[in-house]
């Protein structure tokens, strides 16, 4: 780190260079958030070692299509998400407005497909309390979603304070911070869907 | 910080905050680590009041000073005091007082999740302990609280919900606090001093 450079006395100011406060503080943030998902997967696991048949007897396998379709979705807002940052990086306001706001787009039907195909496994019969099939699902993409949802307020707010040119290139701590959020949030669902939904 | 409420160069002088708006909104670590103290010593003693009534019942042979179901949410409820309201948080309170101190930081890194950590512990204490006003009485698994005993089919009561509820908002606590601990020592250290120089409790 630069503490390298403070010892040597190359450094006049306490170490400020390297990772900012802020995003330090999203990356601890964020670990900790890997430790909360790693117990969801960890008790996933273990319930799905423990059961006798997986999905158990009169539940059918989730179907992947849908879910397969909003994990493209999910990768695509990240990637939109992230050439809007270059672009505010580099002094295009109008490629990061474009791009985080698709990113905020995608991310918001990618809500609306998941609160879709809850109502209808709902309908089908398949509930949190019915088998352990459906709490494992109903837990593990409702945490998720959760935090899709705080994502996007993150990324709405990141949108509005750049649309009133709170960011400069210099100065975007919040849009970085949150869209490495963001990031963290696509990886998640696509390990989710990876064991879900794929992994039979 | 207080006197730099009171004169700021510029908002010109300002009249002191009356002391208690200034204790329940400040964000200096001083004075949240000196809260924090307070905070967990008053549940060192309520665990320790708990386990007071623990232990009277123990005293002798077929004591009937308190009923089975009351022992167990008592002795639930001193576990988990001592545990997630006092040991967890009093070394929160010493390194918010002295941690700034030790690295030559002026303040934590996050002042304001500072004192949101702080004051989400009283909060959590009071969903934990209105447990034993509720139908069925406070959670009562001990403090593992492991299923199947603190399974619906064994305690119907509401006292397991509080209590994860509070434990739940005592781990954002102390996630927050966490979090402010390592980003304050990683990027708030006085110049010259390397992680290698920081002093040994840090």
């Amino acid at each position: 780190m630069t503490a390298d450079a403070v010892a040597h006395g190359h450094a006049a100011h306490p170490v400020e260079e390297g990772m900012s406060r802020g995003m330090a503080g999203m990356v601890l943030f964020i670990c900790s958030e890997v430790m909360l998902f790693g117990c969801l997967f960890a008790g996933y696991f273990y319930v799905r070692n423990q059961a006798d048949a997986w999905p158990p007897a009169g539940v059918h396998q989730l179907e992947a299509g849908l879910g397969g379709l909003l994990t493209l979705l999910l990768i695509l807002s990240g990637i939109v998400g992230h050439a809007g940052v270059v672009g505010l990086k580099s002094g295009n306001r109008t490629l990061f407005l474009v791009g985080v706001g698709l990113a905020i787009v995608l991310g918001t039907i990618f809500i609306g497909g998941q609160a879709y195909e809850w109502f209808n496994l709902m309908e089908e019969g398949l509930n949190a309390g019915s088998t352990t099939y459906g709490s494992t699902f109903y837990i593990m993409t409702g945490f998720h979603g959760a935090h899709v949802i705080a994502g996007l307020l993150m990324l709405a707010l990141a949108w509005t304070r750049g649309y009133w040119k709170d960011f400069t290139p210099a100065r975007h701590l919040f849009v970085d911070a949150s869209m490495l959020y963001w990031h963290f949030v696509d990886v998640v669902w696509v390990f989710l869907y990876a064991i879900l939904y794929v992994l039979v | 910080m207080a006197t730099e409420a009171i004169v700021s160069p510029h908002h010109g002088v300002h009249a002191e905050r009356h002391w208690l708006i200034e204790w329940l909104t400040t964000t200096d670590h001083k004075k949240i680590g000196m809260m924090y103290l307070m905070f967990t010593i008053a549940f060192m003693v309520v665990g320790g009041i708990l386990a007071l009534i623990v232990r009277s019942q123990l005293a002798w042979s077929n004591n009937d000073l308190v009923s089975q179901e009351k022992y167990n949410q008592f002795f639930t409820m001193h576990a988990s005091t001592m545990l997630f309201l006092f040991i967890i948080p009093v070394g929160a309170g010493f390194g918010n007082y002295v941690l700034p101190l030790m690295i030559g930081a002026k303040d934590m890194a996050y002042p304001r999740i500072n004192a949101l950590s702080l004051w989400l512990i009283p909060l959590a204490a009071f969903i934990m302990f209105s447990s034993f006003f509720v139908e069925g009485g406070s959670a009562q698994a001990g403090w593992t609280e492991y299923p199947p005993l603190s399974s619906k089919t064994f305690l119907p009561g509401h006292g397991t919900d509080l209590w994860i509820l509070g434990v739940q908002i005592l781990g954002i606590s102390s996630v927050g606090g966490g979090i402010n601990f390592l980003v304050t020592t990683m990027t708030m250290r006085a110049p010259g001093m390397t992680l290698a120089r920081m002093p040994i409790f840090v």
